[in-house]
């Protein structure tokens, strides 16, 4: 009889790369990291194929040399979700945003913004990182068995959720490692993994996997230019980079990625109490809504000053692009507001911060 | 020396602290708790804020007349 695996014989490891060993392949030592994911996804490989019917083929069933399929060009996705670990987010949101600064000792502060002093700028890809900038991995899948195991080689996050799901409890995080290394030494299979301190299996990234909950001590969104406390139920956000390959190299791998080309998108949602707040009052969501004014969105975990382990303070200038209504709800009636963010301006310059996300945890991105 | 919370030690999971689960509790209560070394090198660490009780000084009784 065949032997029956289940989800809990694989992993998902990462390691973080510096855009100095862009091309170098994935290796199968012990410096990966646990992703804990719940469910376990393959990376998928994406061929440059075509095959068309030729003349001269009275049968009209397309022949097998009508076939015509490469890894030259192609490129390798991974579909992701973990719930949000401490140490851990900082890492996948430097990556999908590729900016990055960091402070302190111990504990760390980070920060990743989009803003008129700190625009996010277009990495290259191939340049020696610096704070963990150009963000890149190596991703290794442990197989159940020797010789099963697969790599990933300099992926970077094309887009990535953050949700803070009220209903599981936690924040979580799901998205899309995006490698443009495709060939047999860049997207490698039948590999035999070295394993960490458990034989066979990632290290975890920290050995204190805090998971982030979905709470705020600060929620605060604007109402007629008014920062006004909200009731929230549910908050999202999307990043997208559009991250391509660029090139192809002797083996016709990528020979760089193209990033925020031609924008970097940050989209989400938003849902709050419909209260005396937020309602259908005359200067209120819908007003705000129909007359285009962009609102701060404002939600804190602890008091603000990023100071101890676990504070996160996320500022977001966000455009509703509708305003949609669940008056029917268990929990009452709750407005559910889509949107986009924008960068403020001021006399038609970029003036103030389109999104910032700054977070505190016990470790450094540098030796990540 | 006692020792009062400040702020910070509420987003610690106290299961992965190696203080012990009696401190932080009375710490989270607002209890002055006797912390040691290691304890204080803990929370630095994590930048859990806590401030020493200072021990009131007893000013010697002047001898009576």
């Amino acid at each position: 009889m065949a032997k029956v695996y289940g989800k809990s014989q694989y992993a998902i490891g990462i390691k973080q790369k510096s855009g100095s060993a862009f091309a170098t392949a994935a290796q199968t030592d012990t410096a990966y990291q646990l992703l804990p994911v719940i469910n376990v996804s393959s990376p998928v490989l994406n061929l440059v194929e075509s095959g068309e019917i030729r003349s001269n083929n009275a049968g009209m069933i397309e022949t097998d040399f009508d076939q015509f399929r490469t890894r030259k060009g192609g490129f390798v996705t991974l579909d992701f979700e973990v719930p949000a670990e401490r140490e851990g987010i900082v890492r996948l949101l430097t990556s999908v945003l590729q900016d990055h600064s960091e402070s302190g000792a111990g504990p760390y502060v980070h920060t990743i913004e989009a803003s008129s002093s700190a625009a996010l700028s277009r990495p290259d890809f191939d340049a020696t990182s610096s704070a963990g900038v150009p963000s890149l991995f190596d991703i290794a899948l442990y197989g159940p068995a020797t010789a099963e195991d697969k790599l990933m080689t300099s992926a970077a996050l094309q887009s990535l959720t953050m949700n803070f799901d009220m209903s599981d409890g936690r924040c979580l995080l799901s998205g899309t490692f995006y490698s443009g290394f495709a060939s047999s030494t860049g997207f490698l299979v039948g590999q035999t993994l070295t394993g960490g301190t458990v034989a066979g299996t990632p290290n975890l990234m920290y050995t204190a996997p805090t998971q982030i909950e979905s709470y705020f001590d600060t929620k605060t969104l604007d109402i007629g230019g008014s920062a006004t406390n909200a009731v929230i139920t549910g908050v999202s956000f999307t990043f997208e980079n559009n991250l391509a390959r660029v090139g192809r190299d002797a083996n016709g791998d990528a020979e760089n990625y193209a990033f925020g080309i031609p924008s970097v998108n940050i989209t989400g949602e938003i849902s709050l109490m419909y209260d005396d707040n937020f309602n259908d009052g005359a200067s209120n969501v819908i007003q705000d809504f129909l007359d285009g004014t962009p609102a701060t969105l404002i939600l804190q975990q602890g008091d603000g000053t990023i100071s101890s382990a676990g504070e996160l303070n996320i500022t977001a200038e966000i455009y509703s692009t509708a305003v949609n209504y669940d008056l029917n709800a268990d929990t009452g009636a709750i407005i559910t507001i889509p949107f986009k963010v924008v960068q403020p301006t001021s006399s038609g310059a970029p003036s103030g911060t389109a999104f910032k996300f700054e977070y505190c945890d016990n470790k450094s991105n540098s030796a990540w | 020396m006692k020792y009062k919370h400040i702020k910070g030690l509420q987003l610690q999971k106290p299961a992965y602290l190696k203080t012990p689960n009696q401190k932080i509790r009375e710490l989270l209560e607002g209890k002055a708790v006797v912390l040691t070394e290691e304890n204080l090198a803990e929370f630095e660490s994590l930048g859990v804020q806590v401030e020493p009780i200072e021990k009131k000084i007893k000013k010697p009784k002047k001898e009576e007349k």
